[in-house]
């Protein structure tokens, strides 16, 4: 403590006092907590796709709570962990759309694209990047998802470019600026439980 | 074996791990996330829309048409019983308000927040102001999803009402879906009605789906109508699930149907 400077509301120093604890925790108690909330945050944002919060939708269109987890993941961990989360997202996505084409592949191929950006530290922990990596993500994602459609061959290619166009931009204007919404509160956690897993 | 054994002691946790995540998510995807949808059903339940003073009025209009509608019907059954008309359109359906949107807008869907336990099952069929909407894909114990007719995947055996010529319909994921013909020169025009046709086995015949906006003559094999959507599906709230078991009919050979007749 000892903070020389302007007085914090004693809420949020409280909050922050709290999550200083995290790194002192036991590490089972850590692992058991970083489980659940790992898992239920990813839940979360699955089952919150299909929303459309009045204001939050362009066009229809919603953002992408599935890819920013997975992305926000990716920032944290090494490429086979993201590679494993990308597949289990893309599979829950699967279940809630449908099984053909899978979203296992564009989601698997952020997480490793992502995981490796930040492994040869081609990209910062920053809010800035954050969401021009998340657009540039969303525009590959959906391009991968085109060209599944296309191979699938159910749908007329013309139908399908012309929806992927309007369909990456608003995805990815949306999902870029809503990304710190997920991306925050996970960074605080994992950053803390990475912490506590230096120095026991 | 002391290899293996080695790698095990080294590496259990991480395989556990990764097979449980994997292994979690593949399950939600063959159980097409029921789980998610149900919580989802019950998180959006305190957001659905209380209709207000002048819906319950519109209501109270509609359901005196229904009534009126009723009355022609059972008679119109009457008489066709006379004739031995085959009567298909059923009436009586459920009310489901939409919850939910598609997660991914590659598809058109809608989530419902009505399911098994109101007595919805998979293959019927959803319509709502306007005419025809989509058909049940999918049903959870209180949510229900449904693949709207603009989706790119769904077919529709449809009819000009006007000229009976017959088609099929396939969505384009936009708020026009697109009609082919199976003749070279149908007699069809701007502005004609289409329904379901009475060859079309997911959906009963007769129910309306919205009118010829434009034909493309040049359109080869056949020429295609655009057709605009009746129902005003992106702004949906509520919507009429009618009974209809398209898979089954689907299993079930049509003589049967004609040697109970006789």
């Amino acid at each position: 403590m000892g903070v020389s400077g302007p007085l914090k509301p004693a809420r949020a120093s409280q909050a922050r006092s709290l999550l200083d604890q995290i790194p002192h925790w036991s590490p089972s108690w850590r692992t058991s907590a970083n489980i659940a909330v790992t898992v239920l945050s990813l839940l979360l944002c699955a089952t919150v796709m299909p929303m459309r919060f009045p204001g939050i939708d362009l066009l229809g269109v919603g953002p992408n709570w599935v890819l920013i987890w997975v992305v926000s993941w990716s920032m944290f961990h090494g490429v086979w962990p993201s590679l494993v989360a990308g597949l289990a997202a893309g599979a829950i996505m699967d279940g809630l759309t449908a099984p053909e084409p899978t979203h296992m592949v564009p989601l698997a191929l952020v997480a490793v694209l992502t995981a490796q950006l930040r492994r040869r530290r081609l990209i910062e922990d920053e809010f800035g990047m954050l969401m021009l990596l998340v657009f540039a993500l969303v525009a590959i994602a959906e391009t991968v998802f085109a060209v599944q459609f296309i191979l699938q061959g159910q749908r007329d290619p013309a139908d399908v470019w012309a929806l992927h166009q309007w369909l990456t931009l608003c995805s990815a204007i949306l999902t870029s600026l809503w990304a710190p919404v997920v991306y925050v509160p996970l960074r605080l956690w994992w950053q803390r439980i990475a912490q506590g897993e230096r120095s026991p | 074996m002391y290899a293996l054994r080695r790698w095990f002691v080294k590496y259990w946790v991480r395989t556990l791990a990764i097979s449980l995540a994997l292994g979690g998510a593949w399950g939600l995807r063959q159980a097409q996330s029921g789980p998610l949808a149900e919580v989802y059903g019950w998180l959006a339940a305190p957001l659905s829309t209380t209709p207000d003073q002048r819906m319950v009025l519109e209501n109270a209009r509609i359901l005196e048409l229904q009534q009126r509608i009723d009355d022609l019907e059972s008679r119109n059954r009457q008489m066709q019983g006379l004739v031995e008309h085959q009567a298909t359109l059923p009436t009586k359906g459920t009310v489901a308000p939409v919850i939910g949107r598609s997660a991914d807008r590659w598809w058109e869907q809608v989530v419902l927040g009505r399911g098994s336990r109101a007595g919805i099952q998979k293959g019927d069929i959803v319509t709502a102001p306007g005419g025809l909407v989509g058909r049940i894909v999918q049903v959870t114990p209180s949510t229900s999803r449904v693949l709207l007719v603009s989706d790119a995947t769904s077919r529709v055996g449809a009819t000009v009402s006007r000229s009976r010529f017959m088609g099929y319909l396939h969505g384009t994921n936009g708020a026009q879906v697109k009609m082919e013909f199976f003749d070279k020169m149908p007699d069809a025009k701007v502005g004609d009605t289409v329904t379901t046709s009475a060859y079309s086995r997911l959906f009963p015949p007769g129910i309306p789906i919205g009118t010829i906006d434009f034909i493309d003559t040049k359109k080869g094999p056949a020429p295609e109508a655009t057709v605009a959507l009746s129902a005003p599906l992106s702004m949906l709230e509520w919507v009429v699930v009618i009974p209809h078991n398209g898979d089954a009919v689907l299993e079930l050979p049509e003589l049967p149907e004609l040697s109970d007749e006789d």
